[in-house]
């Protein structure tokens, strides 16, 4: 059973968040004037066309891009005072994110890959967290296999596992289906949608597919580094999964 | 209930460092793979520091333990033309048993006269030798039967002699008894000019070679009656007694105090030059740990991702890399540890002495330091660059590239990593000044062929873009930002520069000695020729070389033993003067200025000069010695101490090989002292060999207690042992080269790495073969002509500064060296070159489109 989003809790809040980046061929404006709110225990989807800025508004939510001007809430941190280290700090405690590509450790085993964020945050039960953690996405088998010796659809578990070990507030995915096949991605969803409902995180999808979007709460779409259009809140009850 | 999230901002602590090592570990699964090279270039540079430094400290260790053998006693005094009075030896023999020995050179001839060789006599009483053993090839045993004489193995092939055969020596006739395989103490009493012939005091006796003024030098060798007598304490009883009486004392601690110190400057000499090679293989380290951390951008970035700090990322790949560099170091120590082993097997016998090698730990620790400090300084630098590395790199390929931010902390590490390696040189080098002047002179070199390395590459992106495609993509490669200009540059750079710089140094004394030397040299020494035969030996040369130019003067030894009466003990001369107080120095006097003598300051005496005592000294020793005009220097001659007043300075020219002294003394200073002559002949133009062989014949035959030294033979031995000093050199330069060549093949490989992806491009796009191959040896042919350059120009300053400054000679540029340089470098360079390129051609285009 999910829970209900709370409408007053702003896990992330971008007001009129601009986003210019400079290239040799001269600046490129990728977002341009983003004003979001998303709520704690929410699903969202963004979507839009190759180029349309989606992943760099993924980006600003984690820290990984800095804004050009406006200002953004990450998990109660204005995200523009923090430097490199405290932006990693945050992100290893706050914030999961899944890829499409896994981007495992290879040298690292399935098991090993999962206790690394609870390592860099030096939890002394990181091993037995990244056991439960591998449990829930029905790898126990699987522990001491290295990335190269699974699956493309052990691997995302694997890296979903490892994006959800340190039950983070805000979990966030860029298409995270994109490379595997489709009966394997539905799993992957399946999987996706059971930890953000039973953890409580909010959950933020970047993907081209509409009706993997349409499964989050709210969808969002992006054009040319604009929303052009937002769905309303509903509740979580009647999204119907 | 989810877990409270932490401050954001909470701080790194101990337990990080352990982390980041468990972490590492993890990744290192992965193997060596990518860090060959740099594990070869630790190896090599730690390899060839701990072999020389284990070999130097073994060598003389050696020396030292063996010091009662080779100094042959555990006293040992010497004095030339003087033999020990029955009073003296008899005070020798109070502090244990004293074997005397006479040393001397010689002429060996047949006893037909119809050829001759120069030969080093060595002497001995009825105990020689005090301690160790004679060898020889027919196991005869000392004391050897009056006129006899066992003697090397050369002798008998110049003279065509064998075991059996009899020979003259000065007026009598000695039978060769054997052939000599080792003397205990042969390092103590070198023969570098001729063989060596053993023979007994009273044979030598026998041979009227012992006259009044004879350069023979007298050793004795004492054994202490107590053998736990206080070493110290009886070398001074004994310096005190008899250093005024002309002897120069030596002790078994240091039973070859020249040798020991050659070893040990040779030893730090090399061992510096391993350091260069250690930096140069720095470069190899720098460019693998550069691409090892390019292979690792997407982990990096997914580190980051989960929340690892740029603190903590840097710790994991440092513990990483430094894993690889105590790899590297261990393979070099073990290299350097068997290296010696190998050498010892092949070269042992050649040595004067066994040479026990023992694991010198201290020479060891020295070399891994070494290894430490290096692979530190060239791997901080890339692995700064971790913190560049965006964790967008997950999400797409980045727009703007990654900038490298350079921080004052950066910065501060590097200069201070480099400080620490920088003092440990100093502070471990024989001369600390050299090591301090090596450390700055390699630290301007390097800047300077960064330097050259970047204005090439700018220079290259200023080439006109011709329409010829080879020369486009040429300019391309070079010019673009996988140049491989700065790595070339850097990497053989350095190690040519040394070899055409010992390359033209060889060529300028070369030059000096094999050129210059017969137009102005004379071609005969003549020593020991009595006063009473002068005239006859004068009527000999006119009647059989009328054109020869005779030289003549007077030959003494002396030793200076104070100047203004402080005694040269108590001076601390500079080293370019030090030789002048040790040992023993011609001695020589003359009423009138010598031919071609340039005096500097001063006047020289008056003819038939009486009064006070004067000396004309030589001008540049006398200035590093700090003497001025009117300064007294004391000469022991003969057992007397001879004081004379500085008239002047005059200015020597050495590589002359004319007669030059240091000292020359007013005649009336020597008056009543015995001695024989020197005289130099300088023969006619193009005098043939075999007439030559004649005239000498003919010396031989008037004159048998005189000997005859040939210019042209004593510069092949000298220079025998400076072609084994300018070996070890080129051996240590071509390690450098060596270094140089692995990391050019390291950076060479990761290149065509990426080049194969261009050449798949280059063939979709209708390149042929050719082109491609063309591209390459013309970008390969350019890197190589330009790093050769620079090596001949640095090289050439080098050589310049050593040759005019340093051995005050004229400097000779080598065409012929410069262009073997430039073809070994573009050989070196295209073969290797070659090989990437092969690979890069070999390459299915598909798969490489795919494998991208």
């Amino acid at each position: 059973m999910l829970k209900s989003p709370s409408l007053d809790a702003a896990v992330i809040s971008l007001q009129d968040v601009n986003v210019t980046l400079s290239s040799l061929a001269g600046a490129v404006d990728i977002l341009k004037s983003i004003t979001l709110d998303v709520h704690e225990g929410e699903s969202l989807s963004i979507t839009g066309p190759s180029g349309s800025g989606k992943t760099t508004l993924l980006m600003v939510m984690a820290g990984l891009e800095r804004i050009t001007s406006g200002v953004i809430r990450v998990c109660d941190a204005e995200l523009t005072t923090l430097n490199e280290d405290q932006l990693a700090l945050l992100r290893g405690q706050n914030i999961g994110i899944v890829f499409q590509s896994f981007h495992l450790v290879p040298t690292m085993t399935a098991l090993e890959n999962v206790m690394l964020p609870l390592e860099f945050l030096d939890r002394k039960d990181s091993l037995e967290q990244a056991r439960e953690a591998l449990a829930k996405v029905q790898l126990s088998h699987r522990h001491d296999h290295f990335p190269a010796q699974l699956s493309g659809g052990e691997r995302q578990r694997v890296a979903l596992a490892r994006a959800i070990v340190p039950k983070p507030k805000l979990l966030l995915a860029d298409e995270p289906t994109g490379n595997l096949d489709g009966a394997t991605g539905q799993q992957i969803i399946d999987l996706m949608f059971d930890l953000h409902g039973s953890q409580g995180s909010t959950l933020v999808l970047i993907t081209h597919d509409t009706k993997l979007a349409s499964l989050c709460q709210r969808q969002i779409q992006i054009e040319d580094g604009r929303f052009q259009d937002m769905a309303p809140l509903e509740p979580v009850d009647e999204v119907g999964l | 209930m989810r877990q409270q999230a932490r401050q954001p901002f909470s701080g790194l602590h101990i337990g990080s460092y352990l982390l980041s090592w468990k972490i590492a570990l993890r990744e290192l699964r992965g193997g060596l793979r990518g860090f060959y090279v740099f594990v070869a270039c630790i190896a090599l540079g730690v390899a060839a520091i701990a072999a020389v430094g284990s070999l130097t400290r073994s060598l003389n260790d050696s020396i030292a333990n063996q010091g009662q053998v080779l100094l042959g006693g555990d006293v040992a005094l010497s004095r030339v033309h003087q033999r020990a009075s029955p009073e003296e030896r008899q005070e020798l023999k109070t502090f244990g048993a004293t074997s005397e020995i006479a040393t001397l050179r010689s002429m060996a001839r047949l006893t037909d006269r119809s050829a001759q060789t120069l030969i080093e006599i060595k002497a001995v009483d009825q105990i020689y030798p005090l301690y160790g053993a004679l060898r020889t090839d027919q196991n005869i045993t000392l004391p050897l039967p009056v006129m006899t004489a066992l003697v090397d193995t050369i002798l008998l092939q110049r003279l065509g002699l064998k075991p059996g055969d009899q020979v003259r020596i000065g007026t009598g006739i000695v039978t060769l008894l054997g052939t000599l395989q080792n003397e205990p103490d042969r390092l103590s009493s070198r023969n570098v000019f001729g063989p060596r012939v053993l023979m007994s005091l009273a044979t030598l006796d026998a041979l009227g070679l012992i006259q009044p003024g004879s350069l023979i030098r007298w050793r004795y060798r004492i054994q202490f009656k107590d053998q736990n007598a206080n070493l110290t304490g009886m070398t001074s009883r004994i310096e005190n007694e008899f250093r005024s009486k002309g002897f120069l004392v030596r002790n078994r601690s240091n039973p070859a105090s020249g040798v020991s110190q050659g070893i040990s400057r040779l030893g730090k000499f090399l061992v510096l030059v391993g350091l260069t090679a250690l930096l140069i293989g720095g470069v190899g380290v720098a460019n693998s740990v550069h691409a090892f951390v390019a292979q690792k951008r997407s982990i990096i970035a997914t580190f980051k991702c989960v929340g690892g700090t740029n603190r903590m990322i840097f710790q994991i790949y440092f513990a990483q890399v430094l894993i690889i560099a105590l790899i590297g170091i261990a393979v070099g120590l073990f290299l350097g540890g068997v290296l010696p082993v190998l050498l010892l097997s092949f070269y042992a016998s050649a040595l004067p002495f066994d040479l026990v090698l023992t694991p010198q730990i201290s020479e060891l620790v020295a070399a891994s330091l070494y290894g430490l400090l290096v692979a530190i300084l060239f791997m901080l630098w890339p692995l700064m660059r971790t913190r560049d590395i965006s964790a967008q790199n997950l999400f797409r390929d980045d727009v703007s590239g990654e900038a490298a931010s350079i921080t004052l902390f950066d910065l501060l590490s590097l200069f201070a990593v480099g400080l620490v390696l920088a003092v440990f040189t100093v502070l471990s080098a024989e001369l600390p000044w050299v090591a301090f002047y090596f450390c700055a002179g390699l630290s301007a070199l390097f800047l300077l062929f960064i330097a050259y390395g970047y204005g090439l590459k700018k220079l290259a992106s200023y080439l006109p873009r011709y329409r010829t495609p080879s020369f486009m993509l040429a300019r391309a490669n070079l010019a673009g930002p996988n140049s491989l200009i700065r790595t070339i540059v850097l990497s053989l750079g350095l190690g040519l520069s040394l070899l055409v710089a010992l390359g033209l140094i060889d060529a300028s004394l070369r030059a000096q000695l094999e050129s210059g030397l017969p137009q102005k040299a004379p071609d005969y020494f003549f020593i020991d020729i009595k006063q009473d035969q002068l005239e006859s030996f004068r009527d000999k040369i006119q009647a059989s070389a009328p054109q020869a130019k005779l030289n003549i003067a007077p030959m003494l030894r002396g030793r200076i033993v104070s100047l203004n009466g402080i005694p040269t003990e108590q001076i601390d001369a500079p080293n370019e003067a030090k030789w002048v107080l040790r040992g023993d120095r011609g001695i020589t006097y003359d009423d009138t200025k010598p031919p071609g003598a340039n005096l500097t300051e001063g006047a020289w005496w008056d003819e038939n000069h009486q009064g006070d005592n004067l000396v004309s000294f030589e001008a540049s020793s006398g200035k590093a010695l700090g003497l001025k005009i009117g300064d007294t220097v004391s000469v022991n001659i003969l057992g007397r101490d001879i004081t004379a007043k500085i008239a002047n300075f005059r200015t020597v020219k050495w590589e002359s090989f004319a007669i030059n002294f240091v000292m020359i003394f007013s005649p009336n200073a020597l008056a009543g002292a015995p001695f024989n002559m020197l005289a130099t002949l300088k023969l006619g133009e193009n005098t043939p060999l075999s007439q030559e062989g004649q005239f000498v014949q003919n010396i031989a035959q008037g004159f048998p207690n005189i000997t005859t030294i040939r210019v042209r033979d004593a510069l092949e031995a000298v220079s025998g042992i400076y072609e084994s000093i300018l070996f070890a050199i080129r051996m240590a330069g071509s390690i450098m080269l060596i270094a140089g060549t692995l990391v050019l093949a390291g950076a060479l490989a990761t290149a065509h790495r990426k080049r194969i992806y261009d050449a798949a491009i280059f063939k979709t796009l209708g390149a042929t073969r050719y082109r491609i191959v063309s591209s390459h040896m013309l970008e390969y042919g350019t890197l190589a002509c330009a790093t050769a350059l620079l090596a001949i120009a640095m090289g050439s300053v080098t050589a310049w500064a050593i040759v005019t400054f340093v051995l005050d000679l004229p400097f000779h540029f080598s065409l012929a060296i410069s262009i073997q340089t430039v073809i070994f470098t573009c050989v070196l360079v295209i073969l290797l070159g070659a090989f990437g390129t092969w690979r890069t051609l070999s390459m299915k285009t598909a798969s490489a489109l795919i494998k991208h």
